[in-house]
């Protein structure tokens, strides 16, 4: 019976070590199995940057598992999500295997359906985000193009071109009006030259040659071409 | 009467040939710009015409001068709506939220972004394919932009009620053109002392090159500057000051109009490499940001083991140690340099969008008011100077009195406008931008360093210089000084001649004359080679202002050889 207990313990005691060397198998950099994760608390927190020790480790496993719970529907646990290849810049790697066989890692696809599934909760639950909390070839999904920018445009364009065409049309109007009232007092005054013009003849010579409200040009203070020959 | 002037110019093209550039800046404005500028005031209030009028008044061989400068123009009219459409484009689009030049747009199953602009930049990508929409080469023609067009459409319709009631309406649309400028000016001096970094731009700025002084390329661009921003050579300050009363003192109004602008351009600069210092620093610091994952995430160092002071030593030492896992990333290191991103501030009308769309982004606050300010001020100085050059072509037009005859004036002025616009939808295709540099880089500057040549030497020798001096005495009371005879006469010919030469020779020494193309599958520029029909396109756009001279001047000839044979 000592025996007994003496092999059941030899077989537990081999299993881990099958299970831990088994693992490592898996678990390296490099492997097609793992995922490579990379953390930046200094840029996303700053001062208020958390340390990241064993206790932040097995919060990121608990995640990985209840991710994979949620995507794949079947009762992970933490000690399924294992993780290798730390480094001081807070990057490591991970493998998650089967619940059942521990010799058997998970595919990179399932593993990566399940965390593109919680992204946003994974990141919140560090208080990261897709920039610091960078697992390398998952690429974070792109929110959709903001949609139609271009009424905004054809709008601001469309007030400003019906200004402009009001604007135009106004001084035609205005300058047709101020044509047809010019023409009315140019016949008005006409008219009282007439008149005027019977009334101040002296010598022959009419006073209205002098009438005018505009300046008459000195042609003699102007030389013409002629003159300008040398 | 001021912004007519300062928006005359083109108010924009803000001198941003790199540091330093105020020496030949000022020397330029003092030996050429101040005594040119005088020179076309008094010529326009002397005459009462418009440049064709006016230069046959002078000597009736020379009335070529007055038609050359309004092809000039024309030309100028033509390509310079484009601006005034981006302007309006880029206006209507920062009332959008977030601005669409903020972040790449994805792609179309959602999994990146676009592959164009991730090679490039957001406001890069905005305004090459959104905006222009434009080909690899000069060769494609590429597909209307129906969004331009609307643009250019309603910036022409602006411009034809600024001018349809002629130059009292006009002078009132100007007030605001030029006012609005300085105060968003004012606002963005403001903004942009206080922003980080700006500092280093403004150092840059007023730092000399020894380099560049010695260069004549940048006293070229500093003569071609004062020109275009003061207006001479268009025929539009002979125009505007064809309205002036007879014994209005030009002198003092030239003085003044000249200082004012130039310090307007000082003023403008200061507040740009403010800008430019700001968006330089913040790029560097993104560069070494960049840097300094690079190596974290690669060698999985402590998140905070590598910081901006010590990164060099971190990569010599990495390099050292694991040179191996170096040489993997060794693709990806930038070396980063503030002042190689300070040198490529801006060249060239489009990168003007680029960086200062990309400063804005990122400057703190609403980045749709800094937007709309902005944009508002580029669409003030535009139509300003499309004021200056539409009049430089229908102040000459309404002289000529078969025109003024048959057609109304509105109609006229109707018919210019529609085929400046019909012709400037040629920059609304897919090669559109290749060709407005075409037009921008040499429809008006060979062509108008010649007039004014022309211009000064007609004065001085043909029409004489005394007899200028004493139509000056008679229209403002007292003689011009030794100062403005000796620059007419002697200092402003010699220098343009100069700067004449050292333009030909340096297109002679280059060879072949190249332009900067948007190569999509990159995300960046490349220099080609123009072919044989756009050279053509450039020879034509040149010879056609300049040929007016001789041509008019064998016209009258032929002309007054008839008429003489006739008695």
């Amino acid at each position: 019976m000592s025996f007994g207990i003496l092999l059941l313990a030899f077989n537990l005691f081999l299993a881990t070590e099958w299970g831990a060397t088994a693992v490592s198998h898996f678990c390296f950099k490099g492997s097609p199995y793992a995922h490579k994760v990379r953390i930046s608390l200094n840029a996303a927190l700053g001062d208020q940057a958390y340390v990241w020790d064993e206790c932040e480790q097995f919060y990121f496993q608990a995640t990985v598992a209840y991710g994979m719970r949620k995507s794949m529907n079947k009762p992970f646990n933490v000690s399924d999500v294992h993780i290798c290849a730390e480094t001081k810049r807070i990057s490591f790697y991970f493998v998650v295997t089967n619940s059942s066989d521990l010799s058997k890692p998970l595919p990179k696809t399932a593993v990566e359906e399940a965390i593109r599934m919680v992204r946003p909760r994974f990141n919140n639950a560090f208080s990261l985000d897709d920039r610091t909390l960078e697992f390398l070839g998952i690429e974070p999904t792109l929110a959709p193009h903001s949609e139609p920018s271009v009424m905004v445009w054809l709008i601001v364009f469309g007030v400003i071109m019906g200004l402009i065409v009001v604007g135009l049309i106004a001084i035609t109007i205005i300058g047709h009006r101020d044509k047809i009232k010019k023409t009315r007092a140019s016949k008005e005054r006409d008219e009282e030259n007439e008149d005027k013009s019977l009334s101040g003849i002296e010598n022959g010579i009419s006073c209205n040659t002098l009438d005018g409200t505009e300046g008459h040009k000195n042609e003699a203070l102007y030389p013409d071409d002629k003159l300008t020959q040398l | 009467r001021n912004g007519e002037s300062h928006t005359l110019g083109h108010g924009d093209a803000t001198p941003v040939t790199g540091g330093g550039f105020l020496i030949p800046y000022a020397i330029m404005l003092i030996v050429e710009g101040l005594p040119l500028f005088y020179l076309e005031l008094t010529l326009g209030q002397l005459m009462r015409k418009g440049s064709i009028g006016a230069w046959k008044a002078v000597n009736p061989y020379l009335v070529g001068v007055g038609v050359g400068s309004m092809v000039i123009s024309f030309l100028v009219c033509v390509y310079y709506n484009a601006i005034v459409s981006w302007s309006l484009w880029y206006l209507f689009h920062s009332f959008e939220n977030p601005l669409p030049w903020a972040n790449c747009p994805a792609n179309s199953n959602n999994t990146g972004i676009v592959e164009e602009c991730a090679k490039s930049s957001a406001t890069e990508y905005f305004w090459y394919r959104e905006t222009l929409n434009i080909s690899p080469t000069i060769n494609d023609s590429g597909s209307l932009h129906w969004g331009l067009i609307l643009c250019l459409i309603l910036s022409w319709l602006i411009v034809y009620l600024c001018i349809i009631r002629g130059t009292e309406s006009t002078g009132k649309v100007v007030y605001v053109t030029a006012c609005f400028p300085y105060v968003v000016l004012i606002i963005f001096l403001i903004r942009g002392v206080t922003l980080h970094g700006a500092g280093n731009g403004l150092v840059y700025m007023f730092t000399p090159k020894v380099e560049q002084l010695m260069d004549p390329k940048s006293w070229i661009d500093a003569a071609t500057q004062i020109f275009f921003s003061l207006g001479l050579g268009f025929g539009s300050l002979i125009a505007f000051a064809s309205y002036n009363q007879k014994n209005n003192n030009c002198e003092k109004q030239a003085v003044i109009i000249a200082l004012i602008n130039s310090l307007t351009s000082v003023f403008a600069s200061v507040v740009t490499f403010a800008i430019y210092g700001f968006k330089a620093t913040y790029n560097y610091e993104r560069c070494l940001e960049r840097m300094r994952l690079l190596l974290t995430n690669t060698f999985d160092l402590e998140e905070t083991a590598v910081n901006t002071e010590t990164l060099d030593k971190w990569m010599s030492f990495l390099n050292a140690t694991q040179s191996d896992k170096f040489a993997t990333i060794a693709s990806q290191i930038e070396t980063c340099d503030l002042q190689s991103h300070l040198d490529t501030a801006a060249e060239g009308t489009g990168l003007s969008f680029i960086v200062f769309t990309e400063a804005i982004v990122n400057m703190p606050g609403p980045s749709q008011i800094w937007s709309i300010l902005y944009f508002l001020m580029l669409l003030m100085l535009g139509i300003g100077s499309m004021l200056g050059n539409t009049a430089g072509v229908i102040t000459p037009l309404s002289d000529i009195k078969i025109i003024s005859k048959y057609l109304p004036r509105e109609v006229m002025i109707g018919i210019v406008c529609l085929v400046a616009c019909l012709i400037g939808l040629v920059f609304n295709i897919g090669s559109g931008n290749y060709w407005f540099s075409i037009f921008n880089d040499y429809a008006a500057t060979l062509a108008l360093l010649v007039i004014v040549l022309i211009e000064v030497v007609g004065i001085c020798y043909i029409y004489g210089i005394r007899r200028f001096r004493r139509d000056i005495e008679k229209m403002i009371g007292h003689k011009p000084n030794w100062y403005w005879v000796t620059t007419w006469v002697f200092i402003s010919p010699i220098l343009i001649i100069c700067l004449v030469i050292f333009y030909i020779v340096d297109y002679s020494m280059t060879g072949t004359l190249t332009y900067t193309a948007w190569d999509s599958t990159e995300g960046r520029s490349v220099k080609l080679e123009y072919p044989p029909h756009a050279l053509a396109v450039i020879g034509l756009l040149v010879a056609v202002s300049t040929a007016c001279v001789p041509l008019a001047a064998i016209l009258t000839f032929i002309k007054k050889k008839f008429k003489r044979e006739k008695y």
